[in-house]
């Protein structure tokens, strides 16, 4: 798989304050990956670095395979928190900017004014604008160009639930056409909806990082305990139904993979000559499963 | 570079702060380049009712000291065109339009040479109307055209070039340090009329003629009037070549810590 994005020990720091701690993470073409944690968690410095308007304290990244370049960020459409245009301007006006920018031609533009539905208020001044108006002009200036990656920051921040729903739609239609999406949101629903891998981060660290199906799908935990708790752990950390198995306290506590069961490992121990004292098993919701991430202490 | 100048002038020409404000510095020039004459006469002649010697009325329009006594004059306006480059610098940050630019794949080198390439611009047309004004003044005064008077001393134009866009690349400076509009605007204001005055009186000569602002004014000096001479001052007619260098080497100065600001900071 082509790899679109890789990081490097990517670090920022503000003064003692570690933004963005040592973050290593890949994207590949076509996925829609999502970068999860609460606010002030470091999503929008890192994105920041990535576009070059933050400078990184240290660590690398590198587009297309390549060092960045302003070229590179050419094929690289964004969206970071507002709007920003020049409010004096026309839609019209500003988006002649973005293109004479990005040196694309000028009869490109009718095309990302008539995708995101501002055609027909082309010639009026930005600051005549709705907040959904200004999102939608930001994200045609982010398509001008047909980039091959698309970054949003909190694409559905300050919008009414119509402005969300169009924004998820065309971000879904331009995944399925095969862009790359980079995603950040503190929404665990908009990243559950939309993106197909994530990277959660919480004070600038990387938590979890993999398939979104993987973090979200609805695991069983189970706490076991037996005589020997010590060669419990070890068998089941072989187990093949176990997602992962910690040693904690006087339990075990183990996940299961999905389509395995408590009795199953029940079965399975007893088949291993131990028998278990005691045995709770616990569904964990989606929300629980973002919440332990980020309660995690390192 | 067409394209840099494209994205700049799409900023200016739709604006009404540029209007205004390029049409008052138009305007306050002309009235007081063109009424200049008359003024200082009047005042002569006030002068002579209550002097036993005569007074000699001056002629600021004659071919070839008119293209000295315009651009001199005409520098008195370049704070003008100076506000309007720290306004149009600094709506960048407040927009933060400078972060879009560089999200959009402009270089951050790129994005100054862009505002220096409309520094340049304005400095062209500063040189252009100061030029126009002291012509059509010139040949309006003028009895006779001696075409090699008439160019005589117009190399003065290539100092008010200079002049000003040092001048303006300082205030070009100062929008990027400092990034806020109200507060570029009084810093530097504040910096030209009174602070380095202050300074200068404090250091003295000759340290103090190596200032910025001083450095960019002492290109072209005050003329010399009939009325000076009377009173015997007299001011050099010439350009010396250590002011040029002088200039140039603050030019280059405001050009590179531009350059280092845009490059090391978080935008």
């Amino acid at each position: 798989m082509e790899k679109v994005l890789i990081t490097n020990a990517l670090s920022k720091n503000y003064g003692r304050l570690h933004a963005v701690d040592s973050l290593d993470f890949e994207v590949c073409k076509g996925e829609v990956f999502g970068i999860l944690g609460p606010n002030g968690s470091g999503k929008t410095t890192t994105l920041g670095m990535l576009l070059n308007v933050v400078n990184k304290s240290s660590g690398h990244f590198s587009w297309f395979g390549q060092s960045p370049t302003a070229e590179a960020r050419k094929r690289i459409g964004s969206i970071l928190e507002m709007p920003l245009f020049y409010p004096y301007l026309s839609g019209l006006n500003n988006l002649r900017i973005v293109a004479d920018i990005k040196g694309v031609a000028y009869n490109e533009i009718p095309e990302v004014l008539e995708r995101v539905g501002l055609a027909s208020r082309k010639n009026s001044k930005f600051k005549t604008y709705s907040l959904g108006m200004k999102q939608r002009l930001a994200l045609a200036a982010a398509l001008l160009g047909k980039p091959d990656v698309l970054i949003l920051d909190e694409p559905s921040n300050g919008l009414d639930p119509q402005g969300i729903a169009d924004i998820r739609g065309i971000i879904l239609e331009l995944a399925a056409q095969g862009i790359t999406i980079i995603l950040a949101s503190h929404l665990l629903d908009e990243v559950q909806k939309i993106c197909s891998h994530v990277l959660v981060l919480d004070k600038g660290k990387k938590r979890y990082s993999g398939l979104v199906s993987e973090l979200l799908s609805e695991t069983t935990l189970v706490e076991v305990a037996a005589a020997d708790n010590e060669s419990l752990f070890q068998i089941l950390q072989q187990w093949e139904g176990a997602l992962s198995a910690e040693l904690k306290g006087q339990w075990v506590m183990v996940k299961l993979k999905s389509g395995y069961h408590a009795d199953m490992l029940n079965a399975y121990v007893f088949s291993k000559d131990i028998i278990l004292y005691h045995l709770a098993a616990e569904k964990q919701s989606l929300e629980q499963h973002f919440l332990q991430l980020l309660s995690q202490q390192s | 570079m067409i394209t840099y100048l494209r994205i700049e002038s799409r900023k200016l020409i739709y604006s009404n702060t540029f209007w205004i404000i390029t049409g008052l510095h138009a305007l306050f020039l002309i009235v007081a380049i063109t009424g200049a004459e008359a003024f200082i006469n009047k005042g002569l002649q006030n002068a002579e009712n209550s002097s036993p010697t005569a007074i000699p009325l001056v002629s600021l329009y004659a071919f070839p000291m008119v293209w000295h006594n315009v651009a001199y004059l005409s520098g008195f306006f370049k704070i003008f065109m100076a506000f309007l480059v720290i306004i149009f610098i600094t709506a960048e940050f407040s927009y933060k339009t400078i972060r879009q630019h560089i999200i959009f794949g402009m270089g951050r080198t790129s994005f100054f040479i862009s505002k220096f390439l409309m520094v340049i611009v304005i400095g062209f047309y500063l040189t252009l109307l100061t030029a126009l004004v002291a012509f059509l003044l010139g040949i309006n005064h003028a009895e006779s055209l001696d075409w090699s008077i008439v160019y005589n001393k117009s190399w003065f134009l290539a100092a008010y070039f200079l002049e000003v866009f040092t001048f303006l690349v300082f205030a070009l400076f100062t929008a990027l340090l400092l990034q806020k509009t109200g507060l570029s605007l009084i810093v530097f204001a504040a910096y030209i009329y009174v602070g380095e005055p202050i300074l200068r009186s404090i250091i003295g000569d000759p340290v103090a003629s190596y200032l910025p602002a001083k450095a960019i004014s002492n290109l072209i000096v005050a003329p010399n009037t009939a009325l000076l001479e009377l009173i015997g001052v007299s001011f050099r007619e010439s350009v010396r070549l250590t002011d040029v260098l002088l200039s140039l080497s603050y030019l280059v100065l405001f050009t590179i810590l531009s350059i280092l600001l845009i490059k090391k900071r978080d935008l």
